[in-house]
């Protein structure tokens, strides 16, 4: 390897990443072999479908409670619907009056579904759920603060970040590891905010992959809602979601805990992704999978309703390092 | 039962967790494109590992070889499941990197840690995970190319391979 080569490859030795915290994956991993069915070994090998999830992203499931799917509204009606119920929380967000205080508390109580083949036509499951905090200091001076909750554990655990952590600073968007500050010029212009969102994606992409896109301007769209933006910025990724094809409106729903908000779906083959917005304020509530139909190569997954969910329990600034109770 | 094997039965989960899951959340970072995915690597990974641990025989080789090839494996079978095809959450943080040739030719001092990271998360898979075994879990050539199947020269070859495709992404300058 000549000169050039060995100080990139310090480089990449050397780089800081955004690495799954190992203490949290080893709880994960020893309690999932805990959890996990025990069936006949002599009949079959269990086989695990799932990972389990993780605040950042990744929360898979298998769906496998029998119900029935939410009957879906007229075509036409979805549009107007989906259209209206966005702009309507787009425009609550806008007026809302923001205080900034010393950290952005985020607080999500997540639940995932690890599933079990046990057989051709036997399955088993094992759910999870797990809180997690995190207060992400809005000063260079403050320390940023996380609160986790692994599964299984007996106690929750409070902790300084640790400065390496891009979580300690940074927001995902998209994957684009993004400061507060930088959040914070993020255009309040709908096609400006529009362009920035694409950014991310080829132009080629883009071209040939349109279901997927606006399943990425979705994605992005929740996650503007999490983060520390202007509510006008907020306002307007409400605007985009609204106008994206294929989203349509759930009406007035009860979100997982049962709070009332008002829901917008987009589907991705045989999941129906479904967020729902708090319509007073334009928060984020949650955001839940529901299987509308049997998808092809998985046929464990039938029709039913949501099961892995990301809750919010809150997302807004605050003083203090306070965990919810 | 052998000594070997005695010896094998008292390596415990916990043991295997302790020992490796730094260099496997390390790997799993490079080679994933988003926090979501490297968390579901290297969680299955070692979920697969301890599961089998009663099967590992020393005999056959150092815990090491045994281990990283099953890591591996994972996280080839991890990309071919249908579900995560299906999961938004796993799609909303994925980076799509835009092609780099309006970047200038700079030095690789300039570059940030955030630069090199996306160049990394532009490669292809297979050397996003030559990378990560070289460069995340720090394994030997040896040890790469026992993961990947490759002889330790034809690693290094691949290793360095993926090494000049970053510089060009990179568009590295620093004669």
């Amino acid at each position: 390897m000549n000169n050039k080569s060995d100080r990139l490859a310090r480089r990449l030795r050397e780089l800081p990443l955004p690495s799954p915290n190992p203490q949290e994956i080893a709880a994960k991993v020893l309690h999932g072999i805990e959890k996990r069915p025990r069936p006949d070994r002599s009949r079959q090998i269990i086989r695990p479908l799932v990972g389990l999830g993780a605040v950042a992203a990744a929360i898979v499931a298998v769906l496998l409670l029998e119900a029935t799917p939410r009957v879906g509204l007229h075509r036409s009606e979805v549009a107007l619907q989906s259209r209206d119920v966005l702009l309507t929380a787009a425009k609550q967000t806008e007026a809302a009056s923001v205080t900034p205080g010393r950290f952005w508390h985020t607080a999500v109580r997540i639940y995932s579904v690890r599933a079990f083949s046990l057989s051709d036509s036997q399955t088993s499951t094992a759910g999870d759920t797990m809180t997690n905090e995190r207060w992400v200091a809005a000063s260079e001076s403050d320390q940023t603060w996380f609160k986790i909750s692994p599964p299984g554990a007996a106690h929750s655990v409070l902790r300084q970040a640790d400065p390496n952590d891009w979580g300690a600073r940074r927001f995902g968007l998209e994957g684009r590891m993004m400061t507060l500050a930088e959040l914070r010029q993020l255009p309040t212009d709908v096609s400006a905010l529009r362009q920035f969102l694409l950014a991310p994606y080829p132009e080629e992409y883009r071209r040939s992959n349109p279901v997927q896109l606006n399943l990425r301007l979705f994605g992005q769209a929740f996650e503007l809602g999490l983060a520390p933006v202007k509510p006008a910025v907020r306002a307007v990724a409400y605007r985009i979601m609204a106008e994206l094809p294929g989203a349509r409106s759930l009406g007035h729903v009860k979100d997982i805990l049962g709070r009332n908000g008002v829901g917008v779906a987009i589907s991705e083959g045989a999941i129906e992704h479904q967020l729902i917005i708090d319509p007073a304020t334009g928060s984020v509530l949650d955001l839940h999978d529901v299987a509308v139909k049997t998808a092809a190569g998985t046929p464990s997954m039938r029709p039913g309703p949501y099961i892995p969910y990301q809750a919010i329990l809150a997302s807004g600034w605050t003083d203090a390092v306070i965990p919810l109770k | 039962m052998s000594h070997v094997a005695a010896l094998a039965r008292r390596l415990t989960p916990r043991d295997l967790c302790h020992d490796h899951v730094a260099a496997v959340c390390r790997f799993a970072a490079m080679l994933a494109t988003s926090p979501g995915e490297a968390e579901d690597i290297a969680q299955e990974a070692l979920l697969k590992a301890v599961r089998k641990l009663d099967q590992y025989d020393p005999s056959r080789g150092p815990l090491e070889r045994w281990l990283w090839r099953i890591v591996v494996n994972s996280a080839r079978d991890s990309r071919r499941r249908d579900f995560r095809r299906l999961a938004l959450w796993d799609r909303l943080t994925q980076l799509r990197h835009e092609p780099t040739s309006t970047v200038e030719a700079r030095a690789l001092d300039n570059i940030t840690n955030q630069e090199l990271l996306a160049a990394v998360r532009s490669l292809g898979r297979r050397d996003r995970m030559l990378l990560g075994l070289r460069y995340g879990a720090d394994l030997d050539l040896a040890a790469v190319g026992q993961a990947v199947s490759l002889s330790e020269a034809a690693a290094g070859r691949a290793v360095l391979r993926a090494i000049s495709k970053l510089r060009t992404r990179l568009e590295v300058n620093d004669e």
